[in-house]
């Protein structure tokens, strides 16, 4: 196997390597786990590839990630060597053009890469896709979104407040990481309707804010929960309405209330259809210069007569271009309750990468 | 423009120059010129953005006109 090249670092307690990270600037403000060389070579090993390949370099200091980088990174995360595929694949999927990761990571937006592992290899690792899938309390889903941003951090040298011009940031820039219940989801599988098979696992990349609940036990159809949903992401400050791309917001649906629209005949196209429709910012929800701003950007919608949005008079904007750019998941457990993730607009687009 | 050798110049406000600062050493471009406007340029009125590219605008044409060398 091929050497590690990294810098060796000695300390005779771990309060002295916490204290020298933070003098240096390293890491995500929580103690890591030592990076030692026995175990970065476990890391590199269990990804296949040599510890020298490079995938690239990460913005915004255009640091050279090396397999070794990423491996002493998940380590310092408290990942297993067996995340690293997962962990490989986000990073290809984050570096490919389209996604624009420098944008993503000077940006004064506060969206952070969201990593949705999709298929058997997500239960295989044991990541969470049911009751607290957003939240704390699975190895997996917290140590892979940490690996990430730890990445980000020490390698893409996206330093809050000097390079990472995020204006508040966000709690999700700490690990975003989740996977989908597919025992929950009454359609064919989110990876199926992207145009993968059932029994592929793919890595989804995509640069979002943190979720916003959804709070609906009272209604009794599909038409009634999704006007609560429509009501609920159609906000006035978010980037899809503020720069009109065609990147996509994500709706995370609860298994009931996934469930209980499925009941009424409509598929992941008839909700899309349906939200594009509902899931309109009404004029009188925005002040009045931002109202001029958002009716500017939605020029570049492809469909803009067709639409009216040339209505001098028009009183509501899209959130999205078209209905397809509205992704669907089910996640989570048992109750009424979904949310929706914003994206950034027009600054990032969707990667999707295949686990082998 | 600039890496092929026709002189670029950066407009930012002034509370992103460090980043533009770094990201141009970063892509090899340390002597990249920057012309700075006050902060923020979002929520101006259009003439009130205006008059501050006019403030940058003589700097720019005295930078690209600069005698070779300096």
């Amino acid at each position: 196997m091929e050497a590690l090249r990294s810098e060796k670092l000695s300390f005779e307690t771990y309060g002295q390597m916490l204290a020298e990270f933070e003098k240096r600037g390293w890491g995500d403000g929580l103690p890591v786990a030592p990076a030692t060389a026995d175990v970065v070579a476990e890391f590199v090993e269990a990804s296949g590839r040599d510890a020298g390949d490079i995938l690239g370099d990460i913005p915004p200091t255009w640091g050279e990630a090396t397999v070794e980088k990423v491996a002493i990174n998940a380590v310092m995360a408290g990942c297993k060597p067996e995340y690293m595929p997962v962990i490989l694949a986000a990073l290809d999927g984050m570096l490919q053009e389209n996604f624009n990761l420098y944008g993503l990571q000077a940006t004064t937006h506060p969206a952070s890469p969201m990593v949705l592992v999709s298929g058997p290899e997500a239960t295989r690792l044991g990541l969470n896709s049911g009751y607290g899938v957003f939240g704390p309390g699975w190895r997996a889903n917290a140590t892979i979104g940490r690996a990430i941003r730890l990445i980000l951090l020490n390698i893409g040298g996206a330093k809050p407040g000097v390079l990472d011009r995020s204006t508040q940031g966000q709690p999700a820039k700490y690990g975003y990481c989740i996977a989908e219940n597919d025992a929950e989801t009454p359609w064919e599988t989110y990876r199926e309707s992207l145009g993968f098979k059932r029994e592929d696992s793919v890595v989804i990349l995509t640069a979002l804010e943190g979720p916003h609940n959804i709070n609906d036990h009272a209604s009794f159809s599909a038409v009634q929960v999704l006007t609560t949903i429509a009501g609920t992401i159609a906000t006035g400050g978010n980037n899809n309405i503020y720069l009109g791309g065609d990147d996509h917001p994500y709706l995370f649906l609860g298994p009931e209330h996934a469930r209980q629209i499925s009941q009424d005949g409509f598929g992941r196209k008839e909700i899309q259809e349906f939200l594009f429709e509902h899931a309109r910012t009404s004029k009188d929800r925005v002040g009045e210069g931002q109202w001029n701003y958002l009716r500017q950007r939605h020029r570049a919608n492809p469909r803009y007569h067709e639409l009216g949005l040339d209505d001098p008079d028009l009183k509501s904007l899209p959130i999205v271009t078209q209905p397809s750019d509205l992704s669907i998941v089910v996640v989570g457990g048992v109750g009424k309750h979904s949310s929706f993730a914003p994206s950034t607009g027009l600054l990032s687009k969707i990667v999707v990468r295949k686990l082998s | 423009m600039e890496k092929s050798g026709r002189p670029g110049i950066v407009i930012t406000t002034e509370k992103f120059i460090e980043l533009g600062r770094l990201e141009s050493r970063a892509l090899g471009m340390p002597d990249l010129h920057f012309e700075l406007i006050p902060h923020p340029l979002g929520g101006l009125k259009p003439e009130v953005a205006e008059e501050r590219g006019r403030k940058v605008a003589d700097a720019i044409v005295a930078y690209l006109a600069r005698p070779k060398g300096r």
